[in-house]
């Protein structure tokens, strides 16, 4: 895996938008809440396939498939009149009604935050021409917490950061990144031996910056923590290559062997694969690093038992955890070993 | 929207976390609120919880209090805006302006939007803003008795000003920011 590619996974920008003259979700009568969802779609109409996804008409699988996938959030779940409208590429997905009326996202694999942005404002421009968005000319896009004002933009990287973590090096960053108005968090419950060496790291100011100055403070921030995490890999693999070979090893020997495997398991094992796939490092080959990437997303949960097509109708209550990590481990077993082996 | 906590009662309680600077929602209702408040200062007691439970308010507003105002459009009060970190409606920004751009020039450390207009492609719609974001410029400038510069931005603001008589995108201020 080339060298930036092995530490960005994806990239993500999200603008909040609010529709003029009606009370933000948390206060919206519920035949208004319903009418939004309706309305972005139709408007997408003619810019592709987009499917209109209902909380209250989805099956709890499915919406925790879109939850594996980043394409939604926790909270999306929970709200009233809440929806999602997805493409079928799933690089666009637009929520509704969650803290605000709109929040639409493009994420794109790999390091890519202007072209994700540049597809978002197309889209931001289709959804205008027939929604009217709270708009005033001094604070901008209005919404609903005041941390999301002006632009209403988040511009995130997803970052794999497995050396910073193990080095301990990844605290001072996490400060000096915060000292540059970003912010960092685990991506897979933070701190936990899960948490798959994951982060995403996003701006914070929103206000009194403008679209293309958000990008390119994010982009030099990812672009100097990809050169802190490449410098403390060859610096891991000097002082402790040894280790690092074992762990990998072993690794890779338990995901292509395992007869049953838990998230957790897979996840914390699954980060030593990835790493022993960098080029620097070379341990494992990999013939094709996207399929290694989505296997992240393919082995949660929701989604194991969703590709086992053994939830019927979307009810996934007759497959107990014990039976759901056997599936896990089959699928990541064969998906491992039809696209790599050991170096 | 359902309790994140019980997931069976509605949330009434929406108050925002700080931790590593990273703000994030949680919804509570009654019940579970009361419960977190207890666990909140028992952890508090035994310290050690960086911020972890710092109040959104604190964050916000340093103290400062409510003027007892109410918005007229959604009937949210500056008091709930406080406490919670949420408005109402687009209106509430102008109901509780005072609050709202304390709290705002704490959060962003600016006022003013220098981003996307709606249908901001539409040449003369980008052209006046920018206008706008010049003037305002021009009168921070002369604030501060920079005169030089001031004439600077009023020199670039008849140039656009020009350009939308004449209907011809001209360059000039196309820098400002
Ligand atoms: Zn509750
Ligand atoms: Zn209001």
């Amino acid at each position: 895996m080339n060298n930036e590619n092995s530490v960005v996974i994806s990239s993500r920008v999200r603008l909040a938008r609010n529709v003029a003259g009606l009370p933000f979700p948390h206060k919206l009568r519920r035949e208004h809440g319903a009418m939004i969802a309706k309305q972005v779609y139709d408007a997408l109409a003619k810019s592709g396939t987009y499917n209109l996804n209902r909380v209250s008409a989805s099956n709890e699988l499915d919406l925790d498939v879109l939850k594996e996938k980043h394409l939604i959030s926790e909270d999306l779940l929970r709200a009233e009149n809440g929806a999602a409208i997805i493409n079928d590429a799933e690089t666009v997905s637009i929520m509704i009604n969650e803290e605000d009326h709109i929040r639409e996202q493009c994420i794109l694999r790999g390091f890519r935050l202007d072209e994700a942005y540049r597809e978002i404002d197309k889209i931001d421009d289709v959804i205008g021409e027939k929604v009217k968005y709270a708009f005033d000319p001094k604070l901008g896009y209005l919404t609903c917490c005041p941390t999301n004002i002006g632009t209403g933009m988040r511009a995130s990287v997803m970052m794999f950061l497995p050396a910073l973590s193990l080095t301990n090096g990844i605290e001072s960053y996490v400060n000096a990144v915060s000292r540059l108005n970003m912010t960092v968090r685990g991506v897979y419950g933070e701190g936990s031996k899960a948490d798959g060496f994951i982060y995403q790291v996003s701006n914070c100011k929103t206000l009194g910056i403008s679209e293309e100055e958000i990008i390119s403070s994010v982009d030099n921030c990812i672009n100097s923590l990809v050169e802190a995490e490449l410098a403390a890999r060859d610096k891991l693999f000097r002082s402790d290559g040894a280790a690092i070979r074992d762990r990998v090893g072993r690794a890779w020997g338990i995901l292509t062997n395992a007869y049953s495997l838990s998230t957790d398991e897979f996840m914390s094992l699954m980060a030593y694969v990835k790493l022993g796939a960098y080029d620097g490092y070379g341990l494992i080959k990999i013939t094709d690093p996207d399929r290694l990437e989505k296997l992240v997303t393919e082995a949660q949960p929701a989604n194991i038992v969703n590709i086992s097509g053994k939830a019927l109708d979307g009810d996934a209550s007759g497959i107990s955890p014990a039976r759901r990590d056997i599936m896990r481990a089959s699928y990541v077993s064969k998906t491992l070993k039809s696209i790599g082996s050991r170096a | 929207m359902l309790c994140d906590e019980c997931k069976k009662n509605e949330a009434v309680f929406h108050t925002k976390l700080i931790k590593n600077g990273i703000v994030r929602t949680r919804h509570l209702c009654e019940e579970c609120s009361k419960k977190y408040r207890e666990e909140e200062s028992l952890l508090k007691s035994f310290g050690g919880v960086d911020e972890l439970f710092s109040s959104f308010a604190g964050l916000m507003f340093g103290g400062g209090g409510s003027q007892r105002r109410i918005c007229p459009k959604c009937g949210t009060t500056d008091d709930e805006f406080i406490r919670t970190g949420y408005v109402g409606c687009p209106d509430c920004y102008r109901a509780f302006e005072k609050v709202a751009t304390q709290a705002i020039g704490r959060i962003q450390n600016d006022l003013r939007h220098v981003g996307k207009i709606p249908n901001g492609k539409d040449p003369k719609t980008e052209i006046t803003a920018k206008i706008q974001r010049l003037r305002a410029k021009q009168q921070e400038a002369s604030d501060a008795e920079d005169y030089e510069a001031a004439q600077n931005y009023l020199n670039q603001i008849n140039e656009l000003k020009k350009s939308l008589e004449t209907g011809k995108n001209s360059n000039g201020g196309k820098k400002d920011e």
